[in-house]
C-alpha cells in the first residue's frame, strides 16, 4: 500500500499534502484526497469566510476523516452536498486522539474564521489520550512503534509532552514497563479482538460477556476521564457557544451490546461544567431497527459505512437546522 | 456521451488492468509492479485499484468491465486439444484446465468481489483475445487507417489473425488456429535453449547475433512450413505442447542433437546459433506476412500486437524494406496490453464511440507513461520517515546538469521521475541510466547491477531529433521497439567469427568495443533505440540534452530499473531497495537525489535475491 501519511512535528503525523490514493478495503476500496495542508478534503482551507456561507469545521478521528469511505460519501461531505448554505471544513485525522485533535485546532484551525466547531469524539478516544505511543504498519507490512504527542495534568493544568515526537520509530525494548503500558495497539486485549473479529464472535462474545468496552467512564473520578475533560473543557474555552461535543457512539452502544448510560452521564456532566452543548446521536440512531442499525458498520471493518455517514449526516442536518435557526433568533 | 470503461488481463501471464474515459487512456498498469511478482497472472485487484485512483471514480461509475479474453473459446480449444490427443494429452489438459474451470469462467464473481459492481450495463463483458490485441494496436496509433497484424503463442484458438481498422471499426480478416503458432515455435527454442517461456523470448533474441543461422534450413525442413503470404503450419510431431507439460519432445531434442540446456549451465556455440536461426525464421515469416497484407488490404499504415510483436528485430526489418509507409506497435503488446485494448474495442465496437485522432498527429499512447506517479510530497514523506540523507534540487536546470554530469564521470543513476511506463520496457521514468561510451558500462550494469547474464545488450535512449546521428534510423522509436544499425561511420572493426572460433567466453566479446557508443551496441552492430521526444518526457529529455552539453552525445544507456527477475520498481520504496541492492551510485526520485556513499547500512532480507527468479 502506498504511504499517505507523513511526519507532522506537533501532532505526530498528517496526510501528505496533495495526496491521492485508492485505499483497498473489504468493500472494494476508497478514494482518498487530501489538501495542501494535508486534511482529507476537497478544498484548501480558507482562513477568511469570504462568503455568506456557514462554514463548519469538523474534527475526530478516522470516523470523522472517513476511513472505509470515499471523500464524498462522508458525512461532512454529505451535509454540504445536501446543503448550499454550509461550508464543511474536515480536520478528521484517522487513529488520533482527542488530545492530537486539539493541537490541529490550534495548529490550524484556532485563526480560522467559523461558524460552528463539532467535536466528534469517539468514545473510544479516551484510551487514544493517555497513550503515549502508538503502532504504525509501514509500506511492508511491518509494526513500527512511534511516540504520541499528548497532554498530562499538572496542577490543575494541561501539560503538552512528546512534542515535537521522534521522527524514528522507538525501540520498544529501551523503555521501561510503566512506559511499555502507553503504548496504544489501538483498544485492550488485542489479540483476543483479532480473533474475535476474525471468527465473527464478537458480538455474541459482547453480549455473554456484558461486555464494558470504556469503563473509563464509570466513575467521574477516573483519571482518564479527568484528561478528557481538561482537554475538551480547554479547547471549548475558546468559544463556548460555537462549540459543541458529539460523544460518537462505538458500535457496542449502537447495537446495543453495551450499556451507554455510564459515557453519556459523563459527557452531559462535561456539557453543564463547560456550558456548551453535547450533541447525543445515539437516541436518534436508535430509532432504527437493530438491523438497519448493524448496516452503519462494514462486516469486520468498524468504521462507518456510507450508510452510516448519512445517517449521521441527517442527524448533524437537524441539529445544525436548529443551530443555525437559533442564532437568527437571538 | 463518454464512458468509463475497465479492461482487465488475467490468470494467464502478465496480468494487468486499464481504464478509459471518453475515448481517452487514462491509466494502464501491470499487476506484477504492485504485486512485486514478476509476469503475476493473478486477478489484477492492485492494477484495478490503482486504475480507479488514477481516474479518481467509483466502481459504480463505470459504464462497462471488460475481459480481454472468451473463456468459453479457451475452454473449447483445450477440450478439443484433448480429443485429439488421447490419453497422451492428460497431463497437459489436467495442468490447462483449473485456470479455465477453476478461475476464467468465475471472473465476473472475481470482479464483482473486488470492486462490488460489474458497472452501469450490470454484467462483465469478454472481447476476444486476438482482437483485444488488434485494438491495442490500432485505437492508440495515430492512423486513421491500418492494416493490423496480431501474433503471439495462443489466445482462444487464434495464433495470428490480419485485419484492417478503420476509423472506431476494425474487421478481422484471416487468422491462423492452434496449434500451428509461431509465437510457440519462438518459445519452444526458448525453452529448447534453457529460457523461461513467456519471458525468456526476449534473451533468444539478444542472444541471436552472437550466433550464425545454422539451422534455419533444418527449421524450415522439419518444423515450419511457411507460404507465400506469409501463412504458416508447423509439424506437430516435434513439439511436447500438444500431449506434454513440456515445449519440445523427444524428436525436437534428436533434430537439434541433444537434449534442452539447463538452465544455470553455460551458453554455448550451439544456443547461439540455434537462436540466430529461429531469429531469422521468425523475420523470415513476418517479412512475407507483412508484404502479403500490404497487398492485400492495400492500406499504407501496420499496426502490430501480440508477445510476437516485441520483437525488435523483426519490426526493425518490416521497417527498413519499407513495405509499410509507416508502422506503429503497441508498447504493451503482450497480454497486458489486452487489458487496454479489450476497454478501447468495447467503447468503439460496443458503444460505436466517435473515435478521435490525437490532434497533434502524434499517437494517443501519451508515451505509454500510464502508470501511478509519485509527487515531491509523497517522496519526502517516503525519505524522512526512513531517515534517508538526500538532496533535493527543486530547479530542473540545475537537477538535470547534476545528473548528466555524474553519468558523464561513469557513474549508473537509478531515475525515477514521473508516471511509470506501461509495457515491458522501461522509457526513462523508471530506469538506470549510463554512459554510452563508456567501455565497461555494459558488464558493469549487467554484472553488478541487473545480476544478469554479460551478453544481455542495453538499449540506448537518443534524443528524438539526433538520432540519424547515430543509427541508420529517420523515424521515432519511443517505445524503444524498433532495431537500427549502429551509423557506419561510428563503428569500430571488430570480427565476431574471430572471438567466436577461440571460445565462447561472451564476456570478452562483450568488452570488445564495437562503436563509440561500445555499451549500447550490439555484436552486430545493431540497437534497439528508444527515440526520446520532448513532448513526450521532458525531464528525461532535458537530461539527455545536457548530456549532450556536456559530452557532445545526445545518447544515454538506459535499461529497466530492476534487477535479475524483480518487475520494474513502481514505488519510491521499490527503488530504493533496487538501489541499495546493487552497484547504482545515485538514485533520483523527483526532485530528490540520493548518494550510495551518503546510505546508511541498509538491513535487508538476506534471501531477496531467491524472490526473483531467473527467466
Amino acid at each position: 500500500m502506498a504511504q499517505i501519511f507523513e511526519y507532522h512535528p506537533v501532532f505526530g503525523y498528517r496526510f501528505i499534502p496533495g495526496v491521492k490514493a485508492r485505499v483497498l478495503h473489504e468493500d472494494g476500496g476508497y478514494l482518498v484526497k487530501a489538501n495542501n495542508v494535508g486534511f482529507r478534503c476537497n478544498r484548501d482551507f480558507n482562513t477568511k469566510n469570504g462568503t455568506d456561507k456557514f462554514r463548519i469545521l469538523v474534527f475526530g478521528d478516522s470516523f470523522t476523516a472517513g476511513d472505509g469511505v470515499s471523500n464524498s460519501f462522508r458525512f461532512t461531505d454529505l451535509l454540504e452536498k445536501y446543503n448550499d448554505n454550509l461550508e464543511v471544513y474536515n480536520f478528521g485525522l484517522p487513529g488520533s486522539g482527542t488530545d492530537q485533535q486539539y493541537l490541529i485546532f490550534k495548529e490550524y484551525a484556532a485563526n480560522t474564521s467559523y461558524d460552528l466547531i463539532i467535536i466528534n469524539v469517539l468514545v473510544e478516544n479516551i484510551r487514544r489520550i493517555v497513550s503515549h505511543y502508538r503502532n504504525f504498519i509501514d509500506g511492508e507490512g511491518n509494526m513500527k512503534i512511534f511516540m504520541k504527542p499528548y497532554f498530562a495534568i499538572d496542577n490543575g493544568g494541561l501539560i503538552l509532552k512528546n512534542v515535537p515526537p521522534d521522527k524514528e520509530p522507538i525501540d520498544i525494548s529501551k523503555l521501561d514497563s510503566e512506559e511499555r503500558r502507553k503504548i496504544d495497539f489501538g483498544g485492550r486485549f488485542p489479540q483476543l479482538r483479532n480473533f474475535l473479529i476474525k471468527n465473527n464472535y464478537e458480538s455474541i462474545f459482547h453480549k455473554l460477556t456484558r461486555w464494558k468496552p470504556y469503563p473509563e467512564y464509570d466513575k467521574e473520578n477516573n483519571d482518564s476521564w479527568q484528561l478528557m475533560k481538561s482537554i475538551l473543557k480547554d479547547w471549548v474555552s475558546f468559544n463556548n457557544k460555537k462549540i459543541v461535543i458529539v460523544p460518537f457512539p462505538h458500535y457496542y452502544y449502537t447495537e446495543g451490546l453495551s450499556d451507554p448510560v455510564n459515557y453519556l452521564k459523563r459527557f452531559s456532566e462535561l456539557g453543564k461544567e463547560s456550558n456548551c452543548d453535547i450533541w447525543n446521536p445515539l437516541p436518534y440512531f436508535n430509532e432504527l431497527s437493530l438491523q438497519e442499525r448493524r448496516k452503519f458498520r462494514f462486516e469486520k471493518d468498524v468504521h462507518p459505512t456510507k450508510y452510516g455517514h448519512e445517517v449521521f449526516s441527517n442527524y448533524l442536518r437537524d441539529k445544525i437546522n436548529s443551530f443555525m435557526n437559533n442564532i437568527k433568533l437571538n | 456521451m463518454g464512458k468509463n470503461i475497465l479492461g482487465i488481463s488475467a490468470f494467464y501471464h502478465d496480468s494487468a488492468a486499464a481504464i478509459i474515459s471518453n475515448g481517452e487512456i487514462i491509466a494502464a498498469a501491470q499487476e506484477e509492479r504492485f504485486s512485486r511478482k514478476k509476469h503475476d497472472p493473478r486477478f489484477p485487484i492492485n492494477a484495478i485499484n490503482y486504475c480507479l485512483q488514477e481516474a479518481f471514480i467509483e466502481p459504480g461509475e463505470l459504464d462497462a468491465i471488460v475481459f480481454y479474453d472468451n473463456p468459453l473459446r479457451s475452454f473449447d480449444r483445450i477440450i478439443k486439444n484433448f480429443i485429439m490427443t488421447g490419453e497422451n494429452g492428460l497431463a497437459q489438459f489436467e495442468k490447462a484446465i483449473p485456470s479455465i474451470l477453476g478461475v476464467k469462467l468465475w471472473i465476473q464473481d472475481y470482479v464483482k468481489n473486488s470492486i462490488g459492481t460489474l458497472g452501469k450495463i450490470d454484467k462483465l463483458l469478454y472481447s476476444e483475445h486476438h482482437l483485444s490485441h488488434a485494438a491495442s494496436a490500432f485505437y492508440p496509433s495515430p492512423f486513421d487507417n491500418a492494416a493490423i497484424i496480431t501474433i503471439d503463442g495462443v489466445g482462444e484458438w487464434s495464433t495470428s489473425t490480419i485485419g484492417i481498422g478503420n476509423g472506431n471499426k476494425i474487421e478481422m480478416l484471416k487468422e491462423i488456429n492452434y496449434p500451428h503458432s509461431l509465437g510457440l515455435l519462438y518459445s519452444a527454442i526458448t525453452y529448447y535453449c534453457g529460457f523461461k517461456v513467456n519471458s525468456g523470448e526476449y534473451k533468444l533474441m539478444g542472444l541471436a547475433p552472437y550466433g550464425k543461422p545454422e539451422y534455419f534450413d533444418l527449421i524450415l525442413d522439419n518444423l515450419i512450413d511457411v507460404k507465400d503470404d506469409g501463412s504458416y503450419m508447423l509439424n506437430t510431431e516435434y513439439f511436447g505442447y500438444l500431449d506434454s507439460l513440456k515445449m519440445t519432445n523427444d524428436k525436437f531434442n534428436s533434430l537439434f542433437g541433444g537434449n534442452p540446456r539447463d538452465p544455470e549451465s553455460r551458453i554455448t556455440y550451439r544456443e547461439m546459433n540455434i537462436a540466430a536461426s529461429i531469429q531469422k525464421v521468425l523475420e523470415y515469416v513476418m517479412l512475407k506476412m507483412a508484404k502479403y497484407v500490404r497487398k492485400d488490404t492495400g492500406m499504407e499504415n501496420l499496426v502490430l500486437a501480440g508477445g510476437v510483436a516485441l520483437n525488435c528485430v523483426s519490426n526493425g526489418l518490416i521497417l527498413k524494406e519499407k513495405i509499410f509507409d509507416n508502422i506503429w506497435i503497441q508498447p504493451a503488446a503482450g497480454d497486458a496490453g489486452g487489458a487496454l485494448g479489450s476497454a478501447l474495442a468495447i467503447n468503439y465496437l460496443y458503444f460505436s464511440q466517435e473515435r478521435k485522432l490525437n490532434p497533434t498527429g502524434r499517437d494517443s499512447q501519451k508515451g505509454s507513461y500510464l502508470g501511478p506517479a509519485f509527487s515531491n510530497n509523497e517522496i519526502q514523506a517516503f525519505l524522512d520517515r526512513n531517515d534517508y540523507p538526500y538532496e533535493r534540487i527543486e530547479n530542473g536546470d540545475t537537477r538535470f546538469t547534476k545528473i548528466a554530469e555524474a553519468l558523464s564521470e561513469g557513474k549508473i543513476v537509478g531515475y525515477f521521475g514521473g508516471r511509470m511506463e506501461f509495457g515491458p520496457r522501461a522509457l526513462g521514468a523508471r530506469s538506470i541510466i549510463g554512459d554510452p561510451r563508456n567501455i565497461e558500462t555494459q558488464s558493469k550494469m549487467n554484472l553488478k547491477i541487473k545480476y544478469r547474464e554479460s551478453f544481455r545488450p542495453f538499449a540506448p535512449s537518443a534524443l528524438a531529433e539526433d538520432v540519424s546521428k547515430y543509427f541508420e534510423m529517420d523515424v521515432e522509436s519511443p517505445y524503444m521497439l524498433l532495431v537500427a544499425p549502429v551509423k557506419e561511420e561510428r563503428r569500430l572493426p571488430f570480427d565476431l567469427g574471430n572471438f567466436l572460433d577461440n571460445d565462447d567466453d561472451m564476456i570478452r566479446i562483450v568488452n570488445k568495443a564495437r562503436s563509440d557508443i561500445p555499451a549500447i551496441t550490439h555484436v552486430d552492430y545493431s540497437a534497439r533505440v528508444q527515440t526520446v521526444n520532448i513532448l513526450d518526457k521532458p525531464d528525461y529529455h532535458n537530461i539527455i540534452k545536457k548530456f549532450k552539453e556536456i559530452t557532445g552525445y545526445g545518447v544515454i544507456v538506459n535499461t529497466s530499473f530492476n534487477v535479475r527477475g524483480e518487475p520494474i520498481v513502481c514505488t519510491p520504496l521499490d527503488a530504493y531497495k533496487c538501489f541499495m541492492r546493487s552497484d547504482i551510485d545515485i538514485l533520483v526520485l523527483e526532485e530528490y537525489i540520493l548518494h550510495k556513499t551518503n546510505q546508511p547500512n541498509y538491513k535487508d532480507k538476506e534471501n531477496w535475491k531467491e524472490e526473483y527468479e531467473l527467466d
